[in-house]
């Protein structure tokens, strides 16, 4: 019984890489969604807007509260039966658009809340300063409050980029043929998905490592202009 | 098609009924990972070259990894690597004493483990280095000093890190559903199988998990303003 053959791992490795860009698509669409939204839902929670800072309060619990395994089919259920009335065509929808639409709702609670924590992090007396030498409120937010809270964030953004990256690997139970869906699709031809695994694993792992050294870098780079 | 709020509630029921093998399968990996992240922790602190390289490496690939890729693949190997050693050795049993519940058991342990390893080293770092001279002037040994100077001030940096590594290994054991352990998401989506009434299912099942992460959050909260009394005192 063979359980594992290195040979077939060399073999599988370009059919899985073929299908990087998907992975790679989720996470930049997730990652553009997530920050808009995410810094609607920041600046809600910054200025305290009465009913909407409880509501994204909630909100962001929510999604850190649930495996988002189970966000994933929430929204792979629940968005066409709301959707339904207005947009009926819903029904026939690419899985891939709820992957996006989950995964961007998913990051975004993430970054409001980083978002949240960096802006506040930064004194206020940088705030009072601004205004004593003449600026208006948004230069001094811009000016001042925005690159000091980048400062803060860059570890926290790139925490969350590994995450969501290593989330994405949950796409394949809707359907989606990235690259734990291609180790399904070889499975079900040969039987064998050991080595296909690893191969991914392998992927995932120098991803995150690559990664984790980028956010270093700006990290380091950044630390030296202050 | 509307959401049916009379089955949500019931398959609410029926997932808190499913309840304790959720905690089973994320209360002893949290467990076992803490006992074995602070041997790795010390290992990577201390002295010996191999021993930090290996505990270094441990846990960049462990954390590169995602969870579900964790699952199977021991999901794939443990049973035929027991069986393996069973046959090697004789033992009088194989692989069917393994059940799916251990290996999810095992798979987490090794995720946490990880991750507890990075965050004890993390929360000692964080207390100076000063900190330990001062106690070794006032005459305490090495035991000494580690303990009533340096985890007093690690603690209220650690607790807030475990609870949220705990949140994640309770969200992690969701997975669970795809080898066949029957947890909470399982036990509401095997009601939704009949009736093909999903989204009541999986929204009922978010909701247990969300009072699960709430409550281990407002403990971990507790937790953390109790064992950084000593903050308080100066003030």
């Amino acid at each position: 019984m063979d359980i594992f053959s290195f040979s077939r791992m060399i073999e599988y490795f370009p059919k899985l890489i073929k299908c990087l860009p998907v992975t790679l698509y989720i996470v930049i669409m997730a990652m553009v969604f997530g920050t808009i939204l995410g810094v609607i839902i920041a600046l809600l929670r910054i200025y305290k807007i009465p009913v909407l800072n409880q509501l994204s309060a909630f909100y962001i619990s929510f999604i850190r509260g649930t495996p988002i395994n189970i966000q994933l089919f929430i929204v792979y259920f629940g968005v066409p039966m709301l959707l339904s009335g207005i947009y009926p065509q819903i029904n026939r929808a690419e899985p891939m658009l709820f992957v996006i639409i989950t995964y961007a709702l998913n990051n975004a609670a993430f970054f409001a809340e980083l978002i949240r924590a960096a802006v506040t992090g930064v004194d206020f007396g940088q705030n009072e300063a601004g205004y004593s030498i003449g600026m208006t409120k948004l230069q001094t937010f811009f000016r001042i409050t925005v690159p000091q809270a980048f400062r803060i964030a860059i570890p926290d953004i790139g925490n969350t980029m590994i995450n969501l990256l290593k989330n994405t690997a949950l796409a394949y139970t809707l359907g989606i043929i990235d690259l734990m869906g291609e180790v399904v699709v070889i499975g079900s031809t040969t039987r064998h998905t050991l080595e296909g695994y690893i191969n991914v694993a392998i992927i995932y792992i120098i991803l995150s490592v690559l990664l984790e050294r980028c956010f270093l870098m700006i990290e380091r780079k950044l630390n030296v202009r202050a | 098609m509307s959401f049916d709020f009379i089955f949500f509630v019931e398959t609410f029921k029926v997932g808190l009924s499913y309840l304790p093998t959720t905690l089973y399968i994320s209360l002893l990996p949290l467990c076992l990972g803490l006992v074995i992240g602070t041997l790795i922790a010390v290992a990577r602190m201390s002295k010996c070259k191999p021993l930090i390289y290996i505990s270094k490496y441990f846990v960049v690939i462990v954390r590169g990894i995602p969870p579900i890729l964790m699952l199977l693949l021991f999901f794939l190997t443990m049973t035929k690597i027991f069986d393996a050693i069973a046959t090697g050795l004789h033992l009088p049993f194989n692989s069917s004493i393994i059940s799916a519940k251990t290996v999810v058991i095992c798979a987490l342990t090794v995720i946490a483990s990880a991750n507890f390893a990075e965050t004890i080293r993390t929360s000692f770092k964080s207390v100076g280095h000063g900190q330990m001279e001062a106690a070794y002037t006032i005459g305490m040994v090495r035991g000494m000093a580690i303990r009533r100077i340096i985890i007093p001030q690690a603690l209220p940096v650690a607790i807030p890190i475990i609870s949220n590594t705990f949140i994640s290994l309770v969200k992690s054991s969701s997975l669970a559903y795809l080898l066949t352990v029957i947890d909470v998401l399982n036990g509401c989506k095997i009601q939704a199988d009949v009736s093909y009434k999903f989204l009541e299912a999986y929204v009922a099942a978010a909701v247990i998990y969300y009072i699960i992460c709430f409550l281990i959050e407002q403990m971990a909260r507790v937790l953390t303003k109790k064992v950084s009394y000593y903050k308080y005192k100066s003030a």
